[in-house]
């Protein structure tokens, strides 16, 4: 079965670099972009789209990763997937954060690239 | 001597004035006029009919004694600028021997002698015992009036000279090194004080040296062949001294002189000594007062010293005393003027009346308290810090209490602003850590994605997909260098005193059109300038990063859209402020995200270029010069910021 992995960032050149990153790891990836955390939560509510993964970006302006982290939990939504910041943040309290949330799989620092998809088996 | 002389009062005054043991009254040819009762005594026991006429002149042919002679030898004393005449000697009346104090004294009428008066004592032992009874309650009582040491000197020497009849008498006093005569009286009774000055005795030298070296009396019978003597103010003959000792060290000497030989006998030495004695306990009473006294200022001038206010309050809390402080304090705190005898209830204010009397019965019970209060007088605002204590006396018996109070505000006032300070220091340390993770954050950023673009298009084999990713290089470049500019207007804002000055805008638009030349799509816009007035004055270099931001943002969300872009400024005055408006007709912004607008990092679409610091740097810099800015926007249509000044910072 293919991986469908939702990228959620709000710089539109970032989104484009993780998607031609994921195409030239796995071509079979199918892949889905979000602008922000609500724009990812609208797409995870209606259902249009299923991911097994998440790339969630955390400096975002409006909903930020962790909020929508938070909005995810409350939303009561079953969290089937995993879920990996991406951020080129260094901040150790980003880092602490990621780790300290139940549903966060690891930490992963911007850019992208194919080595990193490898670590983290999709 | 004659029937019965009427006494009148002339006559008894002048017996009275010569207050003799033995004194008579005679006429100008030496007639017995009168003779007291001891005189009278005195005569009929050495065989003379004092009732019968009695003249000294007989007297003289009759008594191989010498009595009569030593009268009339006096008598040739006397003239009329003398009149009077005091005298010791020796006499062989009522016994061989006899030490006599006498007095002679004329009585004048129309140049003529009318009366002699004569008198003497007998300076026995037993006699000069009494006279020394007499001298210690006389002295003792003028003693206590005297506050004076030397004055004291005087009025014993006066003493010494009237009661024990001594021919002289001087008392020296130790100065250091040398004993200094400081009362003194010669060989006659004279009413005037004098002291032979510029006499310093060494302090070993003599007989008062030797006195004063050695600490006990000495007497010599001729001084003249007494080795210790050195001559003084005039040739004597036999001499006494002792010591005066005060607190067991010599304080001075009593000096009696004589020009006769053998003048002195053990009684005077004996007297002289313990009138020493008298004197000695008179002084120590005094310097201990002095001292005393001494001790009491010094205490009085610690306590009033002190801006602090010191009260004490006996067992029925009742004001006994205070410092000067407190009277002035206390009016400044309370409005109560401070009064001796007043209740301790009546000086506080009611308010504090209860932890006040706490504190206080607490001290009489023999324990400290000490109390911070924040108390309000006249709309000024006191903090008091106060200590009650008890007091107690010197058996360590409580019998009362001392209350310190201690105006501590400017200190408490001080804490609070270091306090402040401090927690603002905390949070401005918080936010630079806040700032630098920011920034290591948003210059990673456009770097990060400057890193997977150039991984893309190191694997990349199409052209026109290279060229896309250039293009995005050029853009996240852009980002970082806008992030980094801005980054350095933020720090400069944060750091650099407001300076105020003259500002020319139309002069400073016009230089930063330079600038806005670079921008893509400047030259496609009409730039709208309209000044009803042209100087502020204000801080340049912030009012140019307001400008700059408003301007060029108004340049770059311009709505390509639209025939016709335009970006309008307008500057006015008011009365209290300038206003500052920059206008356009661009892409407006849609009105759930103007809440937003001045956010940290935020961008209106996530996709526009730039650091999303822009908007957030000028409403610090805005705050910073106590502007307002007011946002008008609509989508679509367009943006209109408004800046107000305030003319007065």
């Amino acid at each position: 079965m293919s991986k469908v992995v939702l990228l959620i960032d709000d710089n539109p050149i970032d989104l484009m670099i993780n998607e031609q990153t994921l195409e030239r790891y796995d071509s079979e990836i199918e892949i889905y972009k979000a602008n922000g955390g609500e724009h990812a939560l609208e797409m995870l509510k209606s259902g249009a789209c299923k991911p097994n993964c998440i790339l969630l970006d955390i400096k975002m302006p409006v909903m930020n990763g962790f909020d929508f982290l938070d909005a995810l939990i409350t939303s009561g939504m079953e969290v089937n997937f995993n879920i990996h910041m991406l951020s080129s943040s260094i901040d150790p309290s980003d880092l602490q954060q990621a780790e300290q949330s139940p549903i966060v799989k690891s930490y992963i620092e911007k850019p992208l690239s194919a080595p990193k998809l490898e670590k983290i088996q999709l | 001597m004659k029937a019965t002389l009427p006494l009148d009062s002339s006559l008894l005054e002048l017996l009275g004035d010569l207050n003799r043991e033995y004194c008579a009254i005679l006429d100008a040819e030496f007639n017995f006029l009168y003779l007291n009762r001891s005189y009278r005594n005195l005569m009929e026991s050495m065989g003379y009919n004092s009732k019968g006429g009695l003249s000294l002149l007989d007297l003289f042919n009759n008594d191989t004694e010498g009595h009569s002679r030593i009268w009339l030898d006096a008598f040739k004393k006397l003239n009329p600028a003398h009149r009077q005449y005091q005298f010791s000697t020796i006499d062989h009346w009522p016994k061989q021997e006899t030490r006599i104090d006498a007095e002679v004294q004329m009585v004048m009428e129309s140049k003529e002698v009318k009366y002699y008066a004569i008198g003497f004592d007998e300076l026995s032992d037993t006699f000069l015992e009494h006279r020394f009874n007499q001298l210690k309650i006389e002295f003792l009582a003028k003693a206590i009036k005297v506050q004076d040491v030397d004055e004291l000197m005087w009025v014993l020497v006066d003493e010494l000279l009237s009661k024990l009849y001594l021919p002289d008498a001087m008392i020296l006093l130790r100065k250091g090194n040398v004993l200094v005569p400081v009362a003194a009286h010669g060989n006659q009774r004279i009413g005037k004080r004098e002291v032979a000055v510029g006499i310093k005795v060494p302090f070993s030298a003599g007989i008062t040296g030797y006195v004063a070296t050695s600490a006990v009396s000495y007497m010599t019978a001729d001084s003249r062949t007494d080795p210790r003597y050195i001559q003084q103010h005039f040739e004597a003959g036999s001499e006494v001294a002792v010591p005066i000792m005060v607190r067991g060290k010599v304080f001075g000497v009593i000096d009696c002189e004589s020009d006769k030989l053998n003048y002195f006998r053990p009684i005077h030495q004996d007297l002289l000594e313990r009138t020493a004695e008298v004197l000695s306990v008179r002084i120590e009473e005094m310097t201990s007062r002095e001292e005393l006294s001494q001790l009491e200022q010094r205490h009085l001038a610690i306590i009033n010293s002190t801006p602090n206010s010191f009260l004490l309050f006996n067992d029925k809390f009742e004001l006994m005393s205070c410092n000067s402080a407190a009277y002035r304090a206390w009016r400044r705190f309370t409005g109560v003027n401070i009064k001796e005898g007043r209740s301790f209830r009546s000086l506080i204010p009611k308010d504090f009346s209860d932890p006040f009397k706490q504190m206080a019965t607490k001290a009489l019970n023999g324990s400290h308290s000490e109390e911070y209060l924040s108390w309000k007088h006249r709309n000024r605002d006191f903090q008091l810090k106060i200590n009650f204590a008890p007091a107690k006396d010197r058996e360590g018996r409580i019998f009362g209490l001392t209350m310190l109070v201690e105006d501590v505000s400017a200190l408490y006032n001080a804490n609070r602003a270091l306090r402040t300070q401090n927690s603002n220091l905390e949070k401005s340390n918080k936010e630079l850590d806040q700032f630098v993770y920011s920034i290591s954050h948003d210059l990673r950023a456009p770097l990060s994605s400057i890193m997977g673009l150039v991984n893309l298009i190191e694997n990349s084999q199409h052209l026109p997909e290279t060229k896309l990713y250039g293009k995005m290089l050029v853009d996240a470049t852009e980002s970082m260098d806008s992030y980094i500019r801005n980054t350095l207007e933020y720090s400069r804002n944060k750091r650099f005193v407001i300076e105020e000055e003259e500002i020319d805008l139309e002069d400073l638009i016009r230089e930063m059109e330079q600038k806005f030349r670079f921008i893509p799509g400047y030259r496609e816009l009409k730039f709208i300038k309209e000044f009803e007035v042209s100087t502020i004055k204000s801080d340049a270099y912030r009012i140019e990063i307001v400008l700059n931001n408003l301007i060029s943002n108004a340049i770059k969300y311009r709505d390509v859209s639209k025939s016709e872009s335009w970006v309008k400024l307008k500057v006015s005055s008011r009365e209290n402020h300038w206003e500052i408006s920059v206008s356009d007709n661009g892409l407006g912004i849609p009105k759930a995200k103007q809440a937003y607008l001045f956010d940290m990092f935020f961008k209106v679409k996530s996709e526009h270029p730039g650091s999303g610091l822009g908007l957030y740097i000028l409403k610090e810099v805005i705050e910073n010069l106590n502007g307002e800015i007011i946002v008008d926007s609509k989508e679509k249509k367009g943006s209109t910021f408004t800046l107000l000044l305030p003319k007065k910072q």
